[in-house]
């Protein structure tokens, strides 16, 4: 009995001991030891770059154009790869740097990149209402009782998009000039830090309520209203319409490749199914030409603004 | 077959009795105890930290695996925005964020939809064999491989990351199963600690236990030991600090526990408190096991042992002492009876004979004159055949039994009657006589004239052993507890040495010179006392005096009167 007692305790002390040993999951075996210094393989050549000016987020600009591209990459067989500068200066200054052969932006960053760089407008886009134009607005929350008027905005802390954004921020700053209030009439004007969502990041600040004001583009609200209830988001006022967003192609460009692209892209029909579906993916019902005259109003516009415009760094906080 | 049976059996007994179970019979009880408790310890913490080991090991190795997967798949969610940029800078920084959350995070890093590593954190460059070693498809969210390098084992979690339905690369992490398997073994090496040190306090705390127990053993034994030589004068338990007496604020001093420090009261079956009923039975010690006493003062099984072991030496050196004194007084009496029967046959052999000598000594004296010689020599004849004769009465008087009378008797008047006819004569001899009677001694049963006889050859006894100028003192008390009457004679004679003082009542003993005593007076004393159902008891300090005291039972009917 006892020596069955002692075989027993060291049957069960030996399978405690030897439980971890059974261990059922497979093994891979890897050499660690080879190893390779960073070998990212270069970009091929013949590739044309496109670029969304980085008015959303990288992710937003992918899903809104991916299709976009698709159909152009499909019906010009030339390879187009979409590229994402982090700010506004940066996709200028991809441009200038030949990075970007073609520009998705804003008409005020394509006259500066025109001005800059010599890149040359081909295209415009037709927003959700049908026009070439669009327009900012001037918002605050819904609750701030002292904000009604674009008077009651004197005194007030303004965020916009970016010094170089047209809806968010230079044809805002037009109709508070047309209205008689500069620059100076704020206590301060912020910028959306970057890189890409600086029309969200707009929204969320008023909606946070660390600034008083905001001035987005139109079509904004509708890109956040996923993230916040836009319903206690209030619009003070609109700008003037002005010119839309604009396709633009860098100085020096393939004219064979440029003109399957512009032609390709000319070609989208908003009644068309295949076409409906990237046209909706970029918030756009259709592209039409566009030469570059058609900014001069831009151009003016900023000329009416003048030195005050180039004053940002006095009133406003960069990011 | 019955035979071999019968061997195999034997030599199994046999085997029995060099081991108890697994345990050697040589081990002792200490060593028993250690090896029972560190057994029961280490056996316990074994089965726990196996057990524990199990269920930890798995729950770790399943939290660590959600966690590694949380921390792809975040990472991956992550690094949307730097793959599109192909901003390295960020896509490092996601990575190394992501690395130095834990050291059991072995490595991180991004891949683009075609594999190609963006950014890792190896340092001395990329292990090629990683990039391609785990690849995940789209429509899985997570995907986790064992891999082993050779000098540990990892798992490789891999997270795809899309921007909308577009996948747009992959985010792998490694996390190191050798390291969750420390954890483990870390929580293992503190419960075998934890079991180490519990076994050694358990062992401390027996140790504590069984050297009570082996104390009080020893104790036990070595007792045993000497009362099985003899010595019945042993005591294993602890001086009690507290008594019943002093409990109970009691003060019958005549009550057999009352300043009893020795047994226990609950052990003596004669105590007088209230809650104990005389007469002994089971219903007594049923009442002791109630009495509050008995439960303030009760210590564990083994001091209940060794206070039962105390009672029961002492109970039976009591006994002893009693079989003793009984087989003593039996010899005693067999001694008295045997001598008894032969002086009564030698006495009346030489009585007639000498009866004879006597007669014819006077008849030849008749009616011769004195002064001449012959008649001298006769009469010389007639003293000494008178003499021989006396020895013989008293010889006879020792081997004849007459009836004792049954009377009540008046010990004092009894005293006051002897000295009557002895003070005179012993007033001459130069001794004082003294006397202290306790005039409320009520009466004894007995023989007043025999109670005389025994008296006068007591106070006899007490004159031959004063030489010169002396003190007798004669004094009878009373003694209500035990119904008894005592009487002293006590003597400032030269006293009896130590080793005569148990052979006083033996018949012809005597330590006077031949021919100036019979040796029989004591003897004759002790039977006549023993006859009233009383006791003759003598002390004696050699060279300042004696004293006898004869302690005789009341009279019955007067006990009954007092009742």
């Amino acid at each position: 009995m006892g020596k069955q007692a002692s075989y027993l305790f060291i049957f069960f002390i030996s399978l405690g001991l030897f439980s971890g040993c059974f261990d059922e999951e497979p093994v891979q075996k890897i050499d660690f030891s080879k190893r390779v210094p960073a070998h990212y393989a270069q970009e091929e050549e013949d590739v044309i770059t496109y670029a969304y000016l980085p008015q959303y987020s990288h992710a937003m600009s992918y899903q809104r154009h991916f299709p976009l591209l698709e159909y152009l990459r499909k019906e010009t067989g030339l390879k187009i790869k979409q590229v994402f500068p982090d700010t506004f200066d940066e996709h200028m200054r991809m441009v200038g740097q030949g990075k970007i052969d073609i520009s998705f932006s804003n008409p005020f960053v394509y006259v500066k990149i025109a001005q800059k760089y010599g890149s040359r407008a081909f295209a415009q886009v037709l927003e959700v209402y049908g026009r070439k134009n669009f327009r900012g607005q001037i918002i605050c929350r819904a609750d701030n009782q002292e904000l009604r008027t674009l008077k009651d905005c004197k005194g007030k802390r303004w965020i916009a998009v970016d010094p170089s954004s047209a809806g968010g921020y230079l044809y805002p700053l037009k109709h508070f000039y047309d209205h008689g209030i500069t620059r100076r009439d704020f206590s301060e004007i912020a910028f959306s830090p970057g890189p890409g969502g600086k029309q969200e990041k707009v929204v969320l600040a008023v909606y946070a309520g660390k600034y008083d004001i905001g001035s987005i583009r139109e079509g904004t609200l509708n890109v956040v209203a996923d993230k916040i209830d836009i319903g206690r988001i209030r619009v003070i006022a609109h700008s003037a319409w002005y010119p839309g967003w604009v396709y633009a192609f860098r100085k020096g460009l393939d004219v064979r490749s440029f003109e399957k692209l512009q032609e390709t892209l000319l070609r989208l029909r908003y009644d068309h199914p295949d076409h409906r579906k990237i046209l909706d993916a970029a918030d756009i019902v259709g592209v039409v030409p566009s030469i570059d005259s058609e900014f001069d109003t831009i151009r003016d516009l900023i000329t009416t603004l003048g030195t005050d415009l180039l004053e940002r760094d006095r009133f406003s906080a960069q990011r | 077959m019955a035979r071999i049976g019968e061997q195999k059996g034997k030599k199994q007994d046999d085997q029995t009795l060099q081991t108890v179970g697994w345990l050697p019979m040589r081990l002792g009880f200490r060593g028993k105890i250690y090896a029972g408790i560190i057994s029961i310890v280490l056996l316990s913490g074994l089965l726990m930290a196996f057990s524990v080991r199990t269920v930890v090991s798995a729950a770790l190795s399943r939290e660590c695996k959600q966690r590694g997967v949380s921390l792809a798949v975040n990472l991956a969610a992550r690094s949307e925005e730097a793959i599109l940029a192909v901003d390295f800078l960020r896509m490092k920084n996601l990575i190394d964020e992501v690395v130095n959350l834990g050291p059991d995070i072995s490595y991180a890093f991004i891949q683009d939809q075609k594999g190609q590593t963006l950014a890792h954190t190896f340092k001395g460059g990329f292990p090629i064999e990683l990039e391609t070693a785990h690849s995940i498809p789209d429509a899985k969210p997570h995907s986790l491989r064992l891999l082993d390098n050779g000098r540990e084992l990892i798992y490789d979690i891999a997270a795809p990351v899309f921007v909308g339905s577009h996948r747009l690369g992959t985010a792998r992490l490694g996390l190191s199963k050798t390291r969750i398997g420390a954890t483990t073994r870390n929580l293992m090496l503190m419960i075998f600690l934890l079991t180490g040190i519990s076994t050694l306090i358990a062992a401390l705390v027996g140790a504590g236990f069984a050297d009570r127990v082996i104390r009080m053993i020893k104790s036990l034994r070595q007792a045993s030991e000497e009362a099985l030589k003899g010595n019945l004068d042993v005591r294993t338990a602890p001086a009690p600090k507290k008594n019943c007496w002093e409990i109970k604020n009691c003060n019958r001093t005549s009550c057999p526990a009352f300043g009893n420090r020795e047994i226990r009261c609950w052990y003596l079956v004669d105590k007088m408190c209230s809650e104990f009923p005389a007469n002994g039975n089971r219903q007594s010690r049923e009442a002791c096991r109630k009495c509050p006493v008995r439960r303030r003062l009760l210590g564990d099984e083994l001091h209940e042992f060794a206070e039962s072991f105390d009672a029961m030496v002492m109970s039976l050196k009591n006994h002893i002492a009693q079989l003793q004194a009984s087989e003593e007084n039996l010899e005693k009496a067999d001694k008295l009876a045997s001598l008894g029967q032969l002086s009564a046959g030698v006495a009346h052999e030489i009585n007639n004979p000498l009866g004879l000598i006597l007669g014819y000594t006077q008849l030849l004296l008749k009616g011769k004159s004195k002064g001449q010689q012959r008649v001298e020599d006769l009469k010389t004849i007639e003293k000494h055949s008178r003499n021989c004769k006396r020895i013989v009465e008293a010889l006879l008087n020792f081997a004849r039994r007459t009836e004792t009378k049954r009377a009540a008797v008046d010990i004092n008047q009894t005293i006051r009657e002897v000295l009557t006819l002895m003070r005179h004569q012993l007033e001459l001899e130069g001794l004082r006589i003294e006397t202290s009677l306790d005039e409320s001694l009520p009466p004894v049963q007995g023989d007043s004239e025999k109670l005389k006889q025994v008296l006068m050859n007591l106070i006899l006894n007490a004159r031959q052993a004063i030489t010169g100028p002396g003190e007798i003192t004669l004094s009878s008390s009373y003694l209500p507890p035990e119904q008894k009457a005592m009487i002293r004679i006590h003597d400032t004679g030269s006293g009896i040495a130590p080793e005569f003082i148990n052979k006083v009542f033996d018949p012809f003993f005597t330590t006077k010179p031949t021919g100036q005593g019979t040796g029989l007076g004591l003897s004759l004393s002790y039977g006549i006392v023993k006859e009233h159902g009383g006791e003759l008891l003598v002390t004696s300090d050699p060279g300042k005096g004696s004293t006898f005291s004869v302690v005789l039972p009341l009279d019955v009917t007067t006990q009954l009167d007092r009742l």
